[in-house]
């Protein structure tokens, strides 16, 4: 899972716009990651194909203001990463108290 | 004012767009390598160069994508085919579209299949005048064969440098 998909699900646990998900991304990691308009867009279509997110809602009328929601597949597909990168981490750190 | 330039390198049409705008002169409309550019103050746009997403010369969702990047502050100014030109206020803070090389590399994946696409529709195009020029070589069928050469060589120019790009990036990656 990129870090971009990562982040997106992350700020997905709650009903959010593309917009407040580059924002949140960014508050969350202090800047460091930005995530360019056509990145999201990707990853959002990718997240969608996967049903990893879903559409929550949608201003009457209009395509603007889409909100995007985090799906059970999502969430578990987001533990699972969680405990990749736990698995990874303790295991670096293990080998680094032992040399 | 109205620029005439024919490129395929989007990083190149970028920077001259970018230029253009440094100068004062903010691009506006294009057809067929002609860009009309209005005057504007120096720097005040930042211009940027998208393909979006689709098969051939067709976007799966234009009009999805279009309102996707108005919320996210970004104008489509103009579309060709999937080829699209975006801009944004300077003053709005940096602009890049995409920002990790996954998805970079996938715009520059996304370019040569559509370059490699373009080719073979030429050339399978081209067949029928090649045909004839190889039974009756007039001097007509010999530019039209001319013709035929440069685009072949500036599509398979622009092929490589995305597979170099490409190249470049999937390095960074490792």
């Amino acid at each position: 899972m990129t870090e971009a998909l990562f982040y997106i699900l992350l700020a997905a646990r709650r009903p959010v716009h593309g917009y407040g998900i580059t924002q949140e991304v960014a508050s969350l990691t202090g800047g460091r990651v930005n995530l360019g308009p056509g990145t999201l867009y990707g990853a959002i279509n990718s997240l969608l194909d996967k049903g990893w997110i879903e559409l929550y809602s949608a201003e009457a009328g209009s395509r603007k203001k889409k909100e995007y929601r985090i799906t059970s597949q999502g969430r578990a597909a987001f533990a699972a990463e969680m405990e990749r990168l736990q698995e990874l981490v303790s295991n670096g750190a293990r080998m680094e108290e032992e040399t | 004012m109205i620029q005439f330039k024919l490129t395929f390198d989007k990083d190149m049409e970028e920077d001259w767009l970018n230029d253009w705008c440094q100068r004062g002169w903010a691009f506006k409309r294009f057809c067929m390598g002609f860009f009309n550019f209005i005057p504007c103050h120096p720097g005040e746009f930042i211009y940027r160069i998208d393909l979006v997403p689709g098969t051939g010369l067709r976007c799966d969702d234009y009009w999805g994508y279009v309102s996707f990047m108005k919320e996210m502050g970004v104008e489509v100014l103009q579309r060709w085919g999937r080829w699209v030109y975006l801009r944004k206020r300077t003053e709005d803070g940096p602009f890049d579209v995409y920002t990790d090389l996954d998805s970079q590399i996938g715009l520059y994946q996304r370019m040569r299949r559509l370059f490699v696409w373009v080719l073979i529709l030429e050339v399978f195009c081209a067949i029928p005048s090649l045909c004839l020029l190889i039974m009756e070589p007039s001097l007509f069928l010999r530019c039209v064969g001319g013709v035929f050469l440069l685009i072949v060589y500036a599509f398979g120019r622009a092929i490589r440098r995305c597979g170099q790009k490409i190249q470049d990036l999937e390095r960074r990656r490792q």
